[in-house]
């Protein structure tokens, strides 16, 4: 069950060089402005394609363009929050944390069933019925981890998930992201102290 | 209060109202003549009553074409950037800023019975389009389509792709992005657009009357109809004039919370 990143991804004036394995458990990423820790997530998600080389997940090659091979996002056992938390304007705080369940094949009521407990274990429970521009930054962030975590991917791909985040909130969601049940969990970070609690850390430099 | 430090200079304050005053005058030039005691009497008549019904069918029709055409076009055009979007785009703009009646001229050409494809129509279908309401729909939309594609393409243009991303990372297909996320998040350009495009094909006139003629109950629309009476009955062709005088400022009003809240 290894990712493998090993190719070259061009974006204007950036250019990264990337080899890097992403193995079972947390792998943190940290690393400056500009490294393209994003990227490495847009990648592994199937946002962003390789210029050269490839993404492979054991055997199972997930984007080379030389062999015209892509995965796109929604074919991908992924999941993500990013950094500015995407929620859907026009659903309720119930009802994003279920699309991902509602476009695996769930009726709407087995979704919303399915998404509740999803909800209350990041703290969002009373919140079910709000739309998103009611929300702070950390109740937003709260439910895109709900929704990352109730996909049931076996990645979860973390873009600076405690970066919207006010400090005092932040404890309990690192208690929480240090304790997913994903198999896989990419997060990007800028704080040494979660790479020193991950299982793995990876540190980028500037290209 | 305008105090007279806050007043602008006269060379700006004079033009402006003139230009105020060339909108309001012929309004109210037009109220003023009003039959208002036998408005409704006018308006019920049968050839008024058969044109609002042409108009009603014409205009809604072609709201809802301009929304199924342009709603992908218009998504297209908001995630694409390359020369042939560019293409694409000011060839759908051309119906804004060409004369409605060349518009009527080239639709004749094209889709009359002897027209590059209306021959073919013709003959494979039997389908004429000039002189039916369908014709008068097809003038109709060719001219609403880029008030829809505009209002639309600038709000998916502003919205971005980053919902659209966050559902494909949720497994969502490329068409159920844009039914599930893209669609009910511009909801409200979609309305305005359709709006727009509604007015516009209801107030449609020069492509109309060249390309599919005016005939009552099929293609004499309301400014046909105006147009008409203004030689035999200019009463009702004021009466007529007032109710889309109405309708127009109901839309205007409908849009209020999207151009003038801002």
């Amino acid at each position: 069950m290894t990712l493998r990143i090993d190719g070259t991804l061009r974006r204007g004036d950036l250019t990264l060089e990337l080899e890097l394995e992403l193995p079972l458990g947390i792998t943190a990423i940290t690393g400056p402005n500009g490294a393209g820790k994003s990227s490495i997530l847009r990648l592994v998600a199937g946002l962003e394609a390789l210029d050269e080389g490839r993404l492979t997940l054991d055997d199972a090659v997930l984007d080379d363009r030389a062999a015209g091979i892509f995965l796109p996002a929604e074919r991908r056992d992924v999941s993500m929050t990013f950094q500015q938390p995407r929620l859907f304007p026009h659903l309720t705080v119930l009802q994003n944390i279920a699309y991902p369940l509602r476009r695996k094949g769930h009726t709407a009521a087995e979704a919303a069933r399915l998404a509740q407990p999803f909800a209350e274990r990041v703290g969002a429970g009373h919140l079910l019925d709000l739309r998103p521009h009611r929300l702070s930054g950390g109740q937003a962030q709260r439910t895109a981890i709900a929704a990352a975590m109730a996909a049931r991917a076996s990645t979860i791909l973390l873009d600076e998930p405690l970066g919207a985040i006010d400090e005092t909130g932040t404890t309990d969601i690192r208690r929480l992201l240090l304790d997913l049940d994903a198999p896989r969990v990419i997060w990007v970070t800028h704080d040494p102290a979660d790479a020193e609690s991950a299982d793995h850390h990876i540190t980028l430099g500037l290209p | 209060m305008i105090t007279p430090s806050r007043r602008p200079p006269l060379a700006i304050l004079v033009p402006a109202g003139l230009g105020v005053a060339l909108v309001v005058v012929p309004i109210m030039g037009l109220l003023q003549r009003a039959p208002w005691s036998s408005l409704v009497e006018r308006l019920a008549s049968d050839t008024v009553v058969e044109a609002i019904r042409v108009s009603l069918v014409v205009s809604i029709v072609a709201a809802v074409l301009s929304l199924l055409l342009g709603l992908p076009l218009a998504w297209i055009l908001a995630r694409h950037d390359g020369r042939m979007a560019g293409i694409v785009r000011a060839a759908v703009l051309v119906p804004m800023v060409l004369p409605p009646v060349v518009g009527g001229t080239a639709l004749l050409f094209a889709l009359g019975r002897r027209g590059l494809i209306g021959q073919w129509l013709d003959a494979w279908f039997g389908v004429t389009l000039p002189f039916s309401t369908a014709g008068a729909i097809v003038a109709a939309t060719f001219v609403a389509l880029p008030f829809f594609v505009t209002t639309v393409e600038a709000a998916l243009r502003q919205a971005g792709t980053e919902l659209e991303e966050a559902a494909a990372v949720a497994g969502a297909e490329p068409v159920t992005r844009l039914l599930t996320v893209t669609i009910p998040a511009s909801r409200d350009a979609l309305l305005a657009g359709v709006a727009l495009a509604w007015a516009r094909a209801l107030g449609e006139f020069g492509a109309t009357i060249t390309f599919a003629g005016n005939l009552a109950g099929r293609t004499r629309t309301l400014p046909l109809e105006i147009f008409l009476a203004l030689e035999s009955d200019p009463a009702s062709a004021v009466a007529v004039s007032v109710l889309l005088l109405g309708v127009s400022l109901a839309v205007l009003l409908a849009l209020r919370g999207r151009w003038f809240s801002r």
